[in-house]
């Protein structure tokens, strides 16, 4: 075969910005909710209870300021979980998956299929009442796992499959 | 390849009083202390039962041996279908099967006992796992056997060793010397490493040791500090006092700091293999470490700011696993000639080729947010703190001044450059830190922006590899986006390895 080796023109390569993504299910928010509920009743209890409790010495003021400022971070998290939720949306293209998420700050991560070692549909116990499901998508990557929350079950298993179909098939492309 | 590595093996007979010192080591990690306790309490209380003391000890030696007995009896490993096969354990008995090309590393590390005893350890890490894969004992003059039958299978990928193995070529015979450090390197690496976190480092271990003396002996520790303290208060009225101080401190660190370099250092070799570099160091215990080039996922090199005047790096390769390895299993390369590092880079990606690409720079609103979300934030936090608590904390506000300046100076000197085959992105403050990676070697992308980045058009673009990842922040948005797209592109017309 000849060899070739063209200039690429940056601009005129694919867009990852201009992929079409699709929301996430808004039963979603649900799990959110009830997951913050949790962390809220268990944790705030037990971490007022330390620091009222086990650290007598400690200046009366400095407790209070420190309570008002876990519950500040407790609803600090209700607020970024809505906001997350409210931004999260995910888009296949030809090779690769793209799932844009986060409040206040933006993260777009795109995943080659060439590049997924193994892919999983995990149910947990609170979206399995929703019907949810999350998809795993590992990679060699130091940062570890990549997981699309907020899917229908169904929803899950049929892009996993994809995925599986694509990471068997996914050949390099050589334009 | 040797036929007695297809057979199960099991670890040398003289590898059994290295397994009793490793064992002992371990336990008394653990359990040291509870024997410690029981020696003091042998001295101060004069009705103790001295069977208490010699069960304790009964009972830790008793421990070890069977421990030691369990891996001597019970560990075998054997190389067959080009895969490494371990097997371990009585009880719970466990299989560990790591296909040959999937190795990232050998280590080989063997300290006084084990070159007493004529055997070496061998480390085997893969991609995928947080600490590696496997280690056990073979005898030191089987290593070159060991390491030949594994790379000519770890390079076996693809059909260009068919020759290699036909010939059986000792991998040994192939080696090209590089270099090795002089004593004088060593001593220039020394005097030039970053004294402060040496400090720190002593300041830790001096504080962890107190504590741990101060439970045993509480009084004499206690007055001991006192009188140190109080000599240090003395010496801080005077001014000769604080120079005899600060010297003191300066000397102290400097000894320590060429004490870390001769231990990190001492008798570094490297040379150049047919498929990687084989690295060769250490003062108590000799490392071996084979990289083959393959596996190398983004290479970096770094010097703090007296070592970038002085041009000596720390040069690292940074294979799978690397982000979460171990840190005694990373090397650190000394690099005293500045022509090295494009010796040990160009296999990889030559880091000349970047230097005629356009520069692009971080955007000076990354100084402006740092300093409003962090900064300003920070020196808000210590006054709160120091009128809250009532305790003089001005001299924390020192840390802000310091990360402050950094943060400008990182924005007006880091640079990236890039072409079709990876990016070079040179960090600089008041030191320096540059990574190179192949857009190959990339495995997911992540394009961030905040609010405020999206008002200014701007961006945070993360790279991550299996080595670890690179953050650039605040480039132009059209930058960022490009830079983005051109790195899918060539990740998704190649294959990782």
């Amino acid at each position: 075969m000849e060899f070739q080796n063209n200039e690429i023109n940056i601009n005129t390569l694919p867009n990852f910005n201009a992929a079409t993504l699709q929301p996430i299910q808004q039963k979603f928010n649900k799990v959110l909710i009830i997951e913050w509920l949790l962390l809220f009743v268990i944790v705030f209890p037990i971490a007022l209870f330390i620091l009222w409790w086990g650290f007598e010495k400690l200046n009366v003021n400095l407790k209070i300021y420190i309570s008002v400022g876990v519950a500040l971070v407790m609803a600090f998290l209700r607020i970024k979980g809505y906001f997350s939720y409210k931004t999260t949306s995910y888009g296949f293209r030809e090779h690769d998956i793209i799932y844009r998420t986060g409040w206040p700050i933006q993260k777009t991560t795109t995943v080659p299929f060439s590049r997924i070692q193994d892919s999983k549909v995990v149910v947990g116990f609170i979206a399995k009442k929703y019907g949810l499901a999350k998809l795993e998508l590992n990679t060699a990557s130091s940062l570890g796992d990549i997981s699309l929350r907020g899917l229908t079950i169904e929803e899950a298993e049929k892009l996993n499959q994809i995925i599986v179909d694509k990471i068997n098939n996914e050949r390099s492309f050589n334009p | 390849m040797n036929e007695a590595l297809t057979h199960k093996i099991r670890q040398p007979l003289n590898a059994f009083p290295y397994l009793i010192f490793k064992y002992l080591n371990a336990l008394s990690k653990v359990f040291g202390i509870f024997l410690v306790l029981e020696l003091f309490r042998l001295f101060t209380k004069e009705d103790y039962k001295l069977i208490k003391l010699f069960f304790l000890l009964a009972v830790f030696i008793i421990v070890t041996v069977i421990l030691a007995l369990k891996e001597y009896i019970f560990l075998y490993y054997q190389i067959e279908n080009h895969q490494l096969i371990i097997h371990n354990g009585f009880i719970k008995k466990s299989k560990t099967v790591i296909p040959l090309k999937k190795i990232q590393n050998i280590t080989t590390k063997s300290n006084w006992l084990q070159k007493l005893l004529g055997v070496t350890s061998i480390i085997i890490d893969t991609a995928g796992s947080e600490k590696e894969e496997a280690e056990f004992i073979i005898k030191a003059k089987n290593i070159e056997d060991f390491k030949n039958a594994v790379l000519l299978n770890n390079n076996a990928e693809a059909s260009v060793n068919t020759e290699l193995s036909q010939k059986e070529v000792p991998i040994k015979k192939s080696y090209a010397y590089i270099f090795e450090t002089r004593t004088v390197d060593i001593l220039k690496l020394g005097l030039s490493a970053n004294h402060l976190e040496t400090l720190l480092i002593v300041a830790a271990f001096v504080f962890s040791q107190m504590q741990d003396l101060k439970k045993f002996f509480k009084e004499s520790v206690e007055n001991l500090s006192h009188s140190s303290s109080s000599i240090v208060e003395q010496s801080l009225h005077t001014v000769w006092g604080i120079i005899v101080l600060v010297f003191g401190l300066l000397v102290l660190t400097i000894i320590f700091s060429i004490a870390r370099s001769v231990l990190k250092y001492f008798d570094f070799k490297i040379s150049k293999t047919d498929n990687g570099f084989y690295l060769k160091y250490g003062l108590f215990s000799t490392i071996e470490k084979i990289v083959p080039i393959k596996k190398i996922q983004m290479i970096q090199w770094s010097a703090n700011a007296l070592r970038l005047k002085l041009k000596l790096y720390e040069f690292k390769f940074l294979t799978t696993g690397d982000d979460d390895q171990n840190k005694k299993l990373k090397t650190y390369i000394p690099i005293t000639q500045v022509s090295l590092l494009n010796t040990l880079a160009m296999d990889y990606c030559n880091p000349s080729s970047f230097y005629s690409h356009q520069k692009i720079r971080i955007q000076k609103q990354y100084v402006f947010i740092t300093f409003l979300l962090k900064i300003i934030p920070l020196v808000l936090v210590i006054i709160l703190m120091a009128f809250l608590l009532q305790i003089e904390l001005v001299y924390l506000l020192a840390l802000p001044m310091y990360w402050g300046f950094q943060t400008f100076l990182k924005q007006k000197k880091s640079y990236l450059q890039f072409h079709h085959e990876g990016i070079f992105f040179n960090e600089q403050s008041y030191g320096s830190k540059v990574n190179i990676v192949r857009w190959d070697k990339l495995q997911t992308l992540c394009f961030q922006q905040s609010r405020f980045q999206k008002k200014n058009k701007l961006a945070t673009l993360k790279l991550n590899s299996s080595a670890g990842k690179i953050t650039i922040p605040y480039l132009t948005f059209t930058q960022a986006e490009q830079l983005y797209n051109l790195a899918l592109y060539k990740m998704e017309t190649t294959e990782w390895r």
